[in-house]
């Protein structure tokens, strides 16, 4: 592809992770972007372009924020919790294309502050938040079904999946317990001093059949952001080892806006764009060292497991059993603890890890001789996202 | 007057064109849904263009009011305050065939055993003179 190896991603910055904040996302995002910009050992005003992956903050806030002298780029992100994803992805295309050198993508959040809390529709006028799509859909047909929050809509995905295939509902506890394992070597996980056993996740109250509490990603508040440069660009790359983008893609199922009566509930926008990101970056599942999958969801991390080709559908559960996806075993996934154990920022603190590994800073979490990683979103209604990382 | 204490109950927006012929079928008791007139394409919810040739021009036909439960949701916990009292309620997802399928609230008090595959029929609940919701009852 085009943009495989021309570019690098040289910077990486996070806020802390709390519960309780007053600062909003703008604030927060830039507070990112500048701890990414340090990073990577260049000035913020030396930043060229912006990708947005949320409906805040605008791209004169950076301007304003940053000091940034000459904005050459910019442009938004949609899809949810995909978008931090596609947003790196974007990034990466347009240092490829010769628009900017210098790309900022941040992503901020403040579930637990913001009163968007994930299981209320109380935020926003008609419940409905105004980037989300399908408004008249939800208005019309959901609301008056029952029908508001993501555990709901997913919770539609996920019983036709057990019906179909047989799926072992175990697996989702495999992937509560093993993501938790991993919060606990991170310094930075809200979860990194909390054991999680057994009897803690089957005494967890089911909220949505078949979620229980213990299935669901964390609500916090702070953000993450990278800093995506021309892979030429030495002085940004010059201070940790340097970290390529290889390849990704972004892809939707058939009715993006509308779960309920798409053709096949079990096709993803991972289904169509894991081929063409493996394709694009020339590499084989069987070269991945790691994966960082999106996690709002444990039964999404099963099922993105499916859709990227490690296994069939229906298969996932026995995929993550036997230690294969803890660090040590033969994939392992969110070495960081991800949005169930450390944070919730919406898929950037998963980039933010990859960078980490292939640079071999993850400490505790490193992950023995890593050259390739992978990063996943999922966003809104089965939006996917992926890029393929290598150093 | 409405009851202050009582919390509104989603309903669909009476106002909104896109969805008024269905709305009208509703409060007839019976299911309609957009026939594209070039392709004779079905399709729900109701969009502008077809989507399978991407004309403008729609008859609405009726749906039979029975079908098969294609997936489903069960809540254990209140969204929305007037879902709240609801609680445990199911929202399924009905296959009424010809690639419709739609989604609508349970009927029924028993929610822990639907299963995919469970056949449903259509109760129309009158909810005032403007407004008739759909349920699905097994």
């Amino acid at each position: 592809m085009m943009l495989t190896d021309k570019a690098a991603i040289a910077g990486i910055g996070e806020t802390d992770y709390v519960r309780g904040t007053t600062k909003s996302r703008r604030q927060l995002n830039l507070e990112a972007a500048l701890a990414a910009c340090h990073d990577a050992g260049i000035e913020p005003e030396s930043i060229d372009g912006v990708v947005i992956t949320g409906p805040v903050p605008t791209f004169e806030d950076y301007v304003a924020g940053l000091g940034i002298r000459d904005l050459q780029f910019h442009t938004h992100v949609h899809m949810g919790g995909a978008s931090s994803t596609g947003a790196v992805l974007l990034a990466a295309a347009a240092v490829a294309a010769g628009l900017a050198r210098r790309i900022v993508v941040s992503t901020a959040a403040t579930f637990y502050s913001g009163g968007a809390r994930l299981s209320s529709t109380n935020a926003f006028p008609g419940g409905v938040p105004p980037t989300m799509p399908g408004a008249e859909i939800k208005r019309n047909i959901e609301h008056p079904a029952g029908v508001f929050v993501p555990m709901q809509w997913y919770s539609l995905h996920a019983n036709r999946w057990f019906y179909e295939t047989g799926a072992d509902p175990s697996g989702m506890e495999t992937v509560a317990m093993v993501t938790r394992e991993h919060a606990h070597l991170n310094p930075r996980a809200w979860m990194k001093d909390r054991p999680l056993t057994h009897e803690d996740y089957q005494a967890s109250p089911m909220l949505v059949r078949p979620f229980r509490k213990l299935d669901i990603c964390l609500e916090t508040d702070g953000a993450a952001a990278v800093v995506v440069t021309a892979a030429t660009d030495t002085e940004a790359t010059a201070g940790h080892r340097q970290v390529l983008l290889a390849g990704g893609a972004e892809g939707h199922a058939d009715t993006p806006d509308d779960m309920a009566s798409r053709p096949d509930i079990l096709d993803m926008g991972m289904t169509k764009a894991a081929p063409r990101a493996f394709a694009s970056a020339g590499m084989g599942r069987d070269e991945v060292d790691f994966a960082e999958i999106y996690d709002c969801f444990t039964f999404i991390v099963l099922r993105q497991l499916e859709e990227l080709g490690f296994c069939a559908r229906g298969e996932s559960p026995d995929f993550v059993k036997e230690g294969r996806i803890r660090l040590g075993g033969a994939l392992p996934v969110n070495t960081h603890g991800g949005l169930l154990s450390q944070a919730h920022v919406v898929g950037m603190n998963h980039m933010v890890e990859a960078v980490r590994q292939l640079r071999g800073e993850a400490g505790a979490a490193q992950v023995e001789d890593a050259h390739i990683g992978l990063v996943t979103g999922y966003g809104d209604y089965s939006d996917g996202s992926l890029v393929l990382l290598h150093n | 007057m409405p009851d202050p204490a009582t919390p509104p109950r989603p309903l669909p927006d009476v106002g909104d064109p896109l969805y008024a012929p269905h709305l009208q079928g509703l409060r007839e008791h019976r299911i309609l849904v957009q026939r594209c007139r070039h392709c004779g394409h079905r399709q729900w919810p109701p969009r502008e263009l077809c989507f399978s040739c991407h004309e403008e021009a729609f008859d609405w036909v009726e749906m039979p009011a029975v079908g098969t439960i294609y997936t489903f949701s069960v809540a254990y916990r209140g969204f929305n305050p007037w879902f709240k009292d609801q609680v445990p309620y199911a929202s399924v997802v009905a296959d009424l065939g010809d690639g419709i399928r739609i989604l609508a609230a349970g009927a029924d008090d028993d929610v822990d055993s639907i299963t995919c595959g469970d056949r449903v029929h259509a109760e129309f609940d009158d909810v005032s003179d403007e407004l008739t919701v759909l349920r699905w009852r097994r």
